[in-house]
Parts: C-alpha cells; structure tokens; sequence
C-alpha cells in the first residue's frame, strides 16, 4: 500500500472505503476464517470489524503502528468479543483453510499450496497460527510448550525467514 | 547496543506487526525503525506477509458482502448488525420461553384435562353405583310385587270391597283376606293422597258388639305408587274400615273420618 492510498484511507473521503475495503477484506475475513466456521458468523463479524476499523481510523491515523497492525488486532477483538470465552484459541488451521481456497493470490497459487505447506515447517505452522491468527502472546505460548520467551521470538523469526523464501522476497 | 541484524533476528519485528507488544516496546520498534531502515525495510515485508497470508487462506468472499459492509460502515449503523446479532439471539431466547410456555401449557391443559377427567370418571362411577343400587330397588321391589300378586292369585282369598263412607263419598278400596293364614292386602289406590300430617289406619271390625281392631296404617303412601301393603294378621272379622287418622295411628277408629267400608 503507498503512502498515497494510506493518506486517501485516513482521508474518510469518497474513495477511502472502497480502498480499505479492497486492501484488508480478504486479510480481515481470513482471520475470521481461522475462529469461526460458520460463512454466517464469519460475514456478521466482517462487518462488525469494518465498522469498528473506520470508527478509528483517526485513532490509527495518530499512531505511528502500521494500520495492518491495527487491522489484525481489530480483527481478533472481534472474533475473541463473539466468541465471548476466555479461550481465545482459534478453531480452524489456516493450513486447512489453505487447502480449502479455490482462488489463490497468484504468487502462492505459482508456488503450489503442497509445496508452500511443505516448505513449512509443522511448528512454524503452529506458532503462525498462535501469533498471527490467535493473537496469543509469546509468554503464554513459552508457557503452555515450556520454552522460553526468547526461543519462542526465535521460532517466530525463523518461520518469517521460512516464508520469506517462499515468496521470494528479501 | 544491540544491532540492527540482531535486532531483527530477536523476532520483536513479528510481535510488533502482529500486534503483540506492549507501549514501551512498540515505541522502542519505532525509535529503531526511524534510526535504522533496515529494521524499518523488514518491517514492510513482514507487513507484507502478514499481510497476504491471511488473505491466502479466506474463503471467497460473498459478492455482496462489500454493499452490505459499505452501507453499514458509511451510514455509522453500528448497532444494526448487532442488533441484527441480538435479534437473532432474542429469538432463541423467545424460543426456548416459548417452548417453556408451550410445556407448561401443556402441563396444565394436559393437568387439567386429566382432573376433569377423573371428576367425570367418579360422577360415571357415582352413577353406575347408583343405577345399580336403584336397579337392585327395582329387583327388589318387582319380587315383592311377584310375590304379592303369587299370592293373591291364591283362590283362598276372599276379596272384600270398601266403599266410600261419609267423609269421602268419592272414594274406594279393596282387602285381601286369606282366612287360613290371616294375611290381609289393601289396594287403596282409589284413596286420596292424605293431608300432610295424617294417615290413614285400617280396621278390622266386628259390629256386635262393635270393637274395631287395629291392622296398621298406611304410612308410605305417597311413596308406594301402587298403594299395595300387606298388614297385620287378622283371624276373625265382620267388616273393614279405613279411617284418616294424625300420624302415628290411633287407638281407636275417627268415625268422623271413615273414609271406606266394607262387610265381609
């Protein structure tokens, strides 16, 4: 996203919804994906979650986070708010979800979603999973492996390096 | 000091994307990101990732999911999907209350349905054992009837007819004298009813010298329709007589009040 587009979105003119819409939707409803099933449950909470995003958007304007930063804890907000448990685990495995997608961005689709799962590794998946998806916080995920904080960063970073080779980008 | 390099290996740039890090640590990310663009460089591809991967593993979006999330993000209905959401709530809550009603409805209806019921159950029974008992009456009283008119067809019987007297020109009666076993029948169905408090008394009489003898009285006149009694034994008489005596008898004949006669 440039620094154009990201003016125009804080704007909260004519074009900004189009461009938040087309720039996070499929980010936003893959997260929502990974905690609810239900296509009912999953288009509510998009909308909750949009509705929610653009009522904040000065606030995120002031901050110096990355919007999509905002967008994903957003979007966990909302899921872990339905979900209204203490357990904030999600139910479904992006892996999963992957497997499921019948349009793939073309970048993955060129790599082949067997060869993407492949080159990642199962732990990697897993703490994807916990940190991105989840939103759970690395001193409970040392916790609940009994690792420590630093080993679980370390994980972290070797899963975005993991990634990063696959899509080719340094 | 930490460098840059390790800085980014330490991992704390994922957090930071992902939205994992407390105030202090976020705002020490920023302080390096703006000193070093490297870190700032990594940062923008870990946004990318995290980014993409996401979006990589949604479903297809309903194609008219943007209309709807447009309407409702632009118009700042913020509570209509939630009211939408709640609705949707409140209806299972209305459900299951009215599910509840329903049983307990059904519970009552059902309740007092089943008392109604036994109450007419109880009045069939009540009946039965009445019409039983009123049938047992019947059987009992159509013996008694077989059994009188057995015996008046007797041939030993005399039959003694009581004509009306003074007091009661209008009205007649019949005796039944069976000498050999002294049993005596009055038919006083041609009687009036008697006047609340009176009775009449049957009398069997001689006339020289006149003495009257007490048979009994009539005491269930308005009950026994066909006014049909079988009285006390008599071995000698030369005439009957019925006078309307106060209730209980007398001990000796009203002559004022004889309403039938008849010799023998």
């Amino acid at each position: 996203m440039s620094s154009e587009e990201l003016r125009q979105i804080y704007a909260k003119d004519g074009t900004s919804f189009d461009l938040l819409y087309d720039h996070f939707a499929k980010t936003i409803y893959g997260i929502i994906a990974t905690w609810f099933s239900s296509s009912d449950v999953q288009n509510e909470l998009l909308q909750k979650t949009f509705i929610s995003i653009w009522n904040q958007l000065d606030d995120f304007k002031d901050s110096k986070e990355p919007l999509l930063t905002h967008i994903i804890r957003e979007t966990r907000n909302q899921c872990i708010k339905e979900k209204s448990t203490a357990d904030s685990n999600t139910n479904v495995s992006f892996v999963k979800l992957l497997h499921e997608r019948e349009e793939l961005p073309e970048n993955i689709d060129q790599i082949g979603i067997q060869t993407f799962i492949k080159k990642l590794r199962p732990k990697n998946i897993k703490l994807i999973q916990s940190i991105l998806f989840a939103g759970k916080k690395p001193t409970n995920i040392a916790h609940d492996e009994g690792k420590n904080v630093r080993q679980i960063k370390l994980n972290l970073r070797e899963s975005s390096l993991e990634i990063k080779s696959i899509f080719h980008l340094k | 000091m930490i460098s840059p390099l390790e800085y980014i290996e330490s991992g704390i740039l994922e957090l930071y994307v992902a939205g994992l890090l407390q105030t202090d640590e976020i705002e020490e990310v920023q302080r390096m990101a703006d000193e070093f663009p490297i870190i700032q460089k990594e940062i923008d591809t870990l946004i990318i990732i995290y980014h993409v991967l996401p979006g990589a593993v949604a479903p297809t979006l309903p194609a008219n999911q943007y209309e709807i999330v447009k309407k409702y993000t632009l118009e700042g209905v913020t509570y209509k999907i939630k009211n939408n959401s709640s609705k949707h709530r409140n209806f299972h809550r209305w459900m299951f209350w009215m599910m509840v009603f329903l049983m307990l409805g059904y519970i009552l209806v059902s309740g007092t349905y089943m008392y109604n019921k036994s109450i007419e159950m109880e009045n069939v029974v009540r009946k039965y054992e009445n019409t039983t008992q009123n049938l047992d009456s019947l059987v009992n009283i159509n013996q008694n009837k077989n059994k009188i008119i057995d015996q008046l067809r007797d041939t030993n019987y005399y039959i003694i007819n009581l004509e009306g007297q003074t007091a009661s020109p209008n009205s007649f009666a019949r005796l039944y004298w069976q000498r050999e076993s002294k049993s005596i029948f009055v038919d006083a169905k041609g009687l009036p009813t008697p006047p609340v408090g009176m009775t009449y008394q049957v009398w069997a009489l001689n006339l020289f010298p006149l003495t009257a003898i007490n048979l009994g009285t009539l005491n269930t006149f308005e009950i026994n329709q066909e006014n049909l009694y079988e009285l006390g034994n008599i071995e000698q008489a030369e005439a009957f007589g019925i006078t309307l005596e106060s209730e209980g008898g007398s001990d000796i004949p009203s002559l004022a009040q004889l309403f039938v006669l008849g010799k023998f």
